[in-house]
């Protein structure tokens, strides 16, 4: 268990804008064991999105990918990869909105059969049967009668499930999730959080999971890595990272989160508006909202810099938040 | 699209719970009989009469549209020639009931050939884009930039008249609206999640294509459909009314109100009923373009 599953370095991502160069993504490393869940949390807009999408070369267009990427499907060292190398073996995605994610003119059973049937080379009635163990297998009752249903015909927590089956249909080492939970309603988020980790633990696949919800994150991910201003500000542990950040950024989004165990507490807000790509402060991206900005802040460039062994952050001056 | 009533039940993989069911349309093939609209209907039984009329023509025609009887010229209606006779004594309704076979399938090729082509051309300028789009869409601003009725007639002219000149003028004008229509669908289609999901299942661009993107770019162009298949018909009819159509003696709508024309005062139903005959197509290709138009937007 020693290799990781996935090396990400020195990711970047440029687009144009209005005939500009933007650079929404702007060096995003890191890595992702066997089975292991990783949050990405972040603002619109920060990139984690984006930084997710490029793994698998789904860039809006214009956009261009540079870095250093690499994955393991076999357990062996991570390699450098295409992304049409992994289409259909090893990664798979899930997406936020599961209206549009799935084809409006294909039965959910067709949909979920069609990856066995090109890759494993599937006859029609296999493949059938193959879709319908993956429907019991994500939670759908009855699934021999909802086969053959429309996508329309289905709720959206059950459109959701579909498009898990369909992901792992192609039995995945790694589930890139699109804030899959962020368009369903909070009793059926809980469900599909379920389901991912019972799969995670079942299938020994590793998720990485971009929401902007802290609480999603925290209940689901071993590890945190928030992002702001298309760059990862904090990485660790998912417990760690929630209940004592390492980086301002970290501390001012955990307290504009409401707890539901906190009487009342105000929520606070941060200052100010997220950076645009086109015009990023020198130094720390944070420090113009940051309530514990000094001088040397605008000067410092950027680094992940280890506070433990499966810590690190962006801040110079993590100390401060330390100070009750 | 909330999931009310939807509860966990994996440890009960078959339960009865109706309220799984919520939000689910019930799969009943007999209802779409009851789903289609009143005027969806009538629409649908005028073109069956007209497909019927051109099938079984020789069984209803009651005369040889074409034979000439000079002793019996403009004859009003009898018994032996219900609608009466023309200037050459040719039985009136008899070749009402024969141009169903040239109007028909040439209204329908006339639509259905443009659409073939745009869509073709249209899914790959949307698809592809670059410099295929970039040929494809300044082709057809040219064509738009003609005016439709003089290109037409030049080109009727240039080929000499007849049913394919007529097609294929047809064609060359008609695609260009299918085009536009299903390359702005293909570039809606292309940038959908579940093309992500296709692209990223390692699918094949061609089945990505073909089962992905055109059964979901295909509709707006179907739904365009029977709406041209109006136009293509009254233009045949307009053509043939200025002789530039089917040339005599073929029985053909358009003529007929031509030449009936100069007896409108003694012999009114020998260029009022093929309008009418027109008119009725027209309505129930309307009827039946309408009702897949909503059933569209449902």
């Amino acid at each position: 268990m020693s290799e990781h599953l996935l090396e990400v370095s020195d990711l970047h991502v440029t687009m144009q804008r209005r005939g500009l160069p933007i650079t929404p993504v702007d060096g995003v490393s890191l890595t992702l064991d066997r089975g292991e869940i990783l949050g990405i949390a972040g603002e619109s807009g920060s990139g984690k999105t984006l930084t997710l999408r490029s793994i698998l070369g789904l860039l809006p267009k214009g956009g261009v990918a540079e870095g250093d990427l690499r994955f393991s499907n076999d357990g062996g060292r991570p390699a450098p990869f295409e992304p049409t190398e992994v289409h259909g073996h090893g990664i798979s995605i899930i997406f936020q909105e599961p209206m549009t994610a799935l084809n409006p003119t294909m039965r959910v059973g067709d949909h979920i059969a069609e990856g066995p049937r090109i890759h494993q080379g599937m006859s029609k009635a296999d493949a059938r049967t193959r879709a319908i163990e993956l429907m019991r297998l994500v939670g759908i009752p009855s699934p021999e009668r909802r086969a053959r249903m429309w996508p329309h015909q289905l709720s959206g927590g059950l459109r959701q499930r579909v498009m898990i089956a369909t992901a792992l249909s192609t039995e995945p080492k790694l589930l890139l999730c699109d804030e899959p939970t962020t368009a369903l309603d909070v009793s059926v988020q809980d469900q599909i959080l379920g389901l991912l980790q019972e799969l995670r633990g079942r299938l020994e696949m590793a998720i990485i999971f971009v929401s902007h919800d802290i609480a999603v994150l925290g209940e689901l991910c071993d590890r945190l890595a928030i992002m702001y201003a298309g760059q990862i500000v904090e990485i660790g542990p998912a417990d760690d990272v929630i209940s004592q950040p390492n980086h301002p950024y970290t501390a001012a989004l955990m307290a504009s989160v409401p707890s539901f165990q906190g009487t009342s507490e105000e929520l606070q807000g941060i200052p100010g508006h997220p950076p645009d790509p086109g015009a990023f402060a020198s130094g720390c991206r944070f420090a113009p909202r940051c309530a514990f900005a000094r001088d040397d802040c605008t000067q410092t460039t950027y680094e992940l810099r280890p506070t433990s062994d499966d810590r690190a952050t962006a801040c110079i001056h993590p100390e401060v938040l330390a100070q009750p | 699209m909330t999931a009310s009533g939807y509860l966990e039940s994996t440890s009960e993989p078959d339960s009865p719970d109706p309220s799984l069911d919520s939000g689910a349309i019930p799969i009943d093939e007999r209802s779409i009989w009851r789903r289609i609209p009143m005027k969806g209907k009538i629409g649908g039984a005028i073109v069956l009469l007209y497909v019927l009329v051109a099938l079984f023509a020789p069984v209803i025609a009651t005369h040889d549209p074409i034979e000439i009887d000079p002793i019996t010229r403009l004859a009003s209606p009898t018994a032996e020639h219900i609608l009466g006779t023309d200037e050459l004594g040719r039985d009136i309704f008899s070749r009402i009931v024969y141009a169903t076979r040239i109007d028909l399938p040439l209204g329908f090729l006339g639509a259905f050939l443009p659409a073939l082509l745009g869509v073709a051309l249209g899914a790959m300028a949307g698809y592809f884009g670059g410099w295929v789009d970039s040929v494809i869409m300044r082709v057809s601003d040219i064509v738009q930039a003609f005016p439709a009725y003089i290109l037409i007639i030049a080109l009727v002219f240039a080929l000499g008249q007849g049913a394919s000149s007529i097609i294929f003028a047809f064609t060359i004008l008609g695609w260009v609206a299918y085009a536009r229509l299903v390359r702005s669908e293909v570039l809606r289609v292309r940038g959908l999640d579940y093309v992500h999901a296709a692209r990223v299942a390692g699918l094949s661009r061609f089945r990505i294509l073909r089962v992905h993107v055109f059964p979901n770019v295909i509709s707006q162009a179907v739904v365009y459909l029977p709406s041209d298949i109006v136009f293509a018909t009254l233009a045949l009819a307009a053509f043939s009314f200025l002789g530039l159509g089917i040339p005599p003696p073929t029985p053909e709508w358009g003529a007929m109100i031509a030449e009936g024309q100069p007896f409108i005062r003694t012999n009114w139903w020998f260029a009022t009923v093929p309008g009418i005959v027109i008119v009725g197509l027209g309505l129930g290709m309307s009827l039946v373009g309408e009702t897949a138009e909503e059933a569209l937007e449902r």
